[in-house]
C-alpha cells in the first residue's frame, strides 16, 4: 500500500476529497421565481371584478366577497413548506386567492409514482417539487401575485426573508420540520398552519399555532421524550452533504400512501384557515386547536393545544431592527451602540457559522481568521506560506467567542464576511435575542432558468 | 473503577476549579445556561472526577458549549507501508450549539480530535483534519453520549467498514485497510472507565502468541 500523509488529502472544496461517503452533494437553494404579470400595485375592487377570470375562478364566491380578498390579500405574504399532496394544492389555494407573494420551499423531488397521490402529470417525475408546483401555483395565481418557489432546506432559508412572513405554512412529512418552523415561528411572532393527512385512518389533521404569542403551544410541545428522539435528521456526514438531499429520487421520509382526494380536502380546509388568519377572523380560526377530520364517518374532533413545560423550543420572541447602515458602514461597536447593548454582557451570532482560527497543513501554524462562513471546508485566507487555510469545523462557533468579539469590536462588519446586503446579526445582553436586518434583499441564488418560465398571460 | 484508575484529589480539585471557572462566564437564555450546567456538571462528576485517563484541559460556557479533554487511549494514525501507526493519547474539542438541542446535530460537527493530527479512520475524512463522523445523533443527545461514541469510534470498537453503506466511510483508503488488516480492530477493547496499560490490543496479541499463551 502507497504511503501517504495527511498533508497529501486535497481540501474539501477541490471536489476530490478522500471519502466515498454515501449521499450527494446538498443542492442548496435554488429560488425560481415567478414575477407578477400585472405590474404596480395590487388590483383595484373594480379591476378585480373585471378581471378575465378562468372557469376555476368563476364559481370563487360573491363578487363583494371577492374582493374582500383582494383588498385583504394583495399586501401579505406567506411562506409555506413542503410541497407534496397536500403543501401542492395549498400552494395553488393561495396563489388563486391572491394573496400577494407567496414563498414555497421544498427540497424533494417527484418519485416515478408521485403523480398518483400529489398535484403532478406523470412527466414530472424526477423534476423538483418546488418547480412542478411553483408552475402549477403561478398558472392559476392572480395576475398581481408574485411566487417564488425553492428547492432546498426550509432551515436554510436567509431570515430576511423568512421575517417578510405574516404567516406561515407547513405541509412537510416530518416532525422535525414541524418542530424548526414552530420556533422560527414564534421568534418572528407569526402563526404557523399545519396540516397533515393520515393514510390509513382517512384522516385529516389540521393546527393553528399561535404562536405570536410565547405562552401559547408550539409543535414541539405535543412530542413525547420518544418522537423527540426519534425526530428524522436529514444530516449527511460532511459539509458537502450537510443536508442529505438525492438529486434523482424523492426522498422524503416516506412517499405519500394517502388518497388524492383526502390531500386535497386537507389542502382545502387549510386554505380556509390562511385565510381567515390573514384577513384577521380571530373569532373564527382554530387558534391554538387541532381539528382532526375523519373523511370515512365525516365525524370530526376539535381539541385544545397546550403549552408543556417540559418543551425544549426556545419559545421566545426576537426583536427585529432595521439597521440604516450597510455592513461596510458599520462594526460590531455601531450596532451595539444603535441597539443600546452593554459590550460587556454582549453576545453576537450571525445566520452563518463562525470560524475563529485556521491551522495550516503545511507549516502547522494557527492563524487568527475570525469570519463568518458559508461552509465549511471552504478556503477562508491564505498562510504566509502561501497555503490555504480552510474552515475547518473544530474552529467553528454558532455564537461569537468572547476574545473574537473583543478583537473584532471595531472592524467593519463586511471584513467579518457577512453579505453586502440582506443578512441579520442578533446580539444578546441576557435573555432575549435582538435581530438586526442590515438593508437590502436577501441573497437568494437563482436557478438558471429563472425569468424564463411563463404560463399563458391574462389580460387586467 | 479499579484502584489504578483512581484520580488524583488534586486533579479532582482543578476540574471542579475549572468548572466554577466556566459557571462564571455562563451565558444565554436561561434554559441554554442551566442546560450547560447540567451538562458540564455531568462531564466532571462522571468522566473527569472518575477516570485518570480522562484530563479536562478547558470549559467555556459563554456562547456555545466547547470542552477540551484529553484521554489515554490508542488513536490509529496514518500507516507505514502495512503496519498501522498507533499513537497513545488523544486530544478531542467537543462543541454543542444551543440549535442542536431542537434539530440534532450534524454527526461531524459536534467532536473534533486535535491531536495528533493525522488519524487514520474510515469515520474521518482526511480533508477534513480531525472531525469524527460519529453517525446519526438525536437532538438534545447528552454531551456525555458524544464523549463516549467518540472514544469508541476512535479505538475502533464502533465503525462501519461498509463502503456501499450510505451511513458509511469517510475515509474509502482507511476502510479497505482495516478490512484487510482486522488484527487492528479493536485497537482496544478497554472502556473508558476500566485501566488500559497503554499497549494496543493487536500487540498484545502478537505478544501473547509468540509467548505461546493467550491474551486476556
Amino acid at each position: 500500500m502507497p504511503e501517504r500523509t495527511l498533508n497529501d488529502w486535497p481540501a474539501p472544496s477541490s471536489g476530490a476529497a478522500g471519502g466515498s461517503k454515501g449521499g450527494h452533494r446538498s443542492p442548496g437553494l435554488r429560488a425560481y421565481v415567478f414575477r407578477p404579470r400585472a405590474k404596480g400595485p395590487p388590483l383595484s375592487r373594480r379591476q378585480f371584478l373585471n378581471l378575465k377570470l378562468p372557469p376555476s375562478h368563476r364559481d370563487a364566491g360573491r363578487p363583494g366577497a371577492a374582493a374582500a380578498l383582494v383588498d385583504g390579500l394583495g399586501e401579505r405574504c406567506v411562506i409555506g413548506f413542503g410541497a407534496g399532496a397536500v403543501g401542492g394544492p395549498l400552494f395553488s389555494s393561495l396563489a388563486k386567492l391572491g394573496v400577494g407573494k407567496i414563498v414555497w420551499v421544498d427540497p424533494d423531488r417527484n418519485g416515478p409514482r408521485s403523480h398518483e397521490t400529489q398535484a403532478a402529470a406523470p412527466e414530472d417525475s424526477g423534476k423538483l417539487k418546488a418547480l412542478v408546483q411553483g408552475k402549477r401555483a403561478f398558472a392559476s395565481a392572480l395576475p398581481h401575485v408574485e411566487v417564488i418557489s425553492i428547492a432546498g432546506f426550509a432551515q436554510d432559508l436567509p431570515l430576511s426573508l423568512l421575517r417578510q412572513a405574516d404567516l406561515f405554512v407547513v405541509a412537510g412529512d416530518n416532525h422535525a420540520l414541524r418542530v424548526w418552523a414552530g420556533c422560527i415561528a414564534q421568534c418572528f411572532g407569526k402563526r404557523l398552519v399545519d396540516c397533515a393527512v393520515h393514510g390509513n385512518l382517512w384522516c385529516l389533521f389540521l393546527r393553528v399555532y399561535e404562536l405570536d404569542r410565547t405562552d401559547t403551544a408550539c409543535p414541539g410541545c405535543g412530542l413525547s421524550e420518544k418522537e423527540w428522539q426519534s425526530l428524522p435528521v436529514r444530516h449527511g456526514c460532511d459539509p458537502e452533504t450537510q443536508r442529505v438531499s438525492s438529486p434523482t429520487r424523492a426522498v422524503g421520509e416516506q412517499a405519500t400512501r394517502t388518497l388524492p382526494q383526502f390531500s386535497l380536502t386537507a389542502a382545502d380546509i387549510a386554505a380556509t384557515e390562511c385565510l381567515k388568519c390573514l384577513l384577521g377572523l380571530d373569532a373564527e380560526v382554530l387558534l391554538s386547536e387541532e381539528l382532526s377530520y375523519c373523511l370515512l364517518t365525516h365525524k370530526q374532533l376539535r381539541s385544545e393545544l397546550h403549552r408543556t413545560k417540559t418543551c425544549r423550543c426556545p419559545h421566545e420572541k426576537w426583536e427585529t431592527v432595521d439597521f440604516p447602515k450597510r455592513p461596510e458602514e458599520t462594526s460590531l461597536a455601531g450596532v451595539a451602540s444603535h441597539l443600546g447593548v452593554e459590550r460587556a454582557q454582549i453576545q453576537v451570532r450571525g445566520e452563518r457559522p463562525w470560524i475563529s482560527e485556521a491551522l495550516c497543513d503545511a507549516c502547522q501554524r494557527r492563524v487568527a481568521v475570525r469570519r463568518f462562513i458559508r461552509r465549511y471546508g471552504e478556503m477562508v485566507a491564505k498562510c504566509r506560506c502561501g497555503k490555504p487555510l480552510l474552515a475547518l469545523p473544530r474552529f467553528g462557533h454558532s455564537v461569537l467567542p468572547a476574545t473574537d468579539l473583543e478583537a473584532s469590536w471595531e472592524e467593519p462588519l463586511s471584513e467579518l464576511g457577512l453579505e453586502p446586503s440582506g443578512e441579520a446579526l442578533g446580539f444578546s445582553s441576557g435573555e432575549g435575542w435582538t435581530y438586526c436586518f442590515f438593508p437590502g434583499a436577501p441573497r437568494l441564488p437563482r436557478a438558471r432558468r429563472t425569468g424564463q418560465i411563463t404560463t399563458k398571460r391574462r389580460t387586467v | 473503577m479499579s484502584p489504578a484508575n483512581e484520580v488524583d484529589p488534586k486533579r479532582v480539585e482543578h476540574n471542579n476549579e475549572l468548572l466554577e471557572k466556566a459557571l462564571e462566564r455562563n451565558r444565554g437564555s436561561r434554559a441554554w445556561r442551566g442546560w450547560k450546567a447540567e451538562q458540564a456538571g455531568d462531564l466532571v462528576d462522571s468522566f473527569a472526577n472518575r477516570t485518570s485517563r480522562l484530563q479536562l484541559l478547558e470549559i467555556s460556557l459563554e456562547g456555545d458549549l466547547n470542552v477540551i479533554y484529553s484521554i489515554d487511549m490508542p488513536v490509529p494514525c496514518f500507516p507505514v507501508g502495512d503496519r498501522l501507526v498507533v499513537e497513545r493519547g488523544a486530544t478531542f474539542h467537543l462543541r454543542y450549539d444551543e440549535a442542536w438541542r431542537i434539530g440534532g446535530p450534524p454527526g461531524w460537527l459536534t467532536l473534533g480530535l486535535l491531536d495528533p493530527r493525522a488519524p487514520y479512520h474510515p469515520n474521518m475524512r482526511p480533508s477534513l483534519r480531525g472531525a469524527i463522523c460519529l453517525g446519526r445523533l438525536p437532538a438534545n443527545v447528552p454531551v456525555g453520549e458524544i464523549l463516549l461514541t467518540g472514544y469508541h469510534a476512535l479505538q475502533l470498537q464502533n465503525l462501519v467498514l461498509d463502503p456501499t453503506d450510505p451511513e458509511g466511510v469517510l475515509n474509502a483508503e482507511a476502510c479497505e485497510f482495516f478490512r484487510n488488516h482486522q488484527e487492528y480492530l479493536p485497537l482496544s477493547r478497554a472502556g473508558l472507565y476500566e485501566v488500559w496499560d497503554g499497549r494496543p490490543l493487536h500487540a498484545e496479541l502478537h505478544e501473547a502468541h509468540r509467548d505461546g499463551g493467550t491474551a486476556s
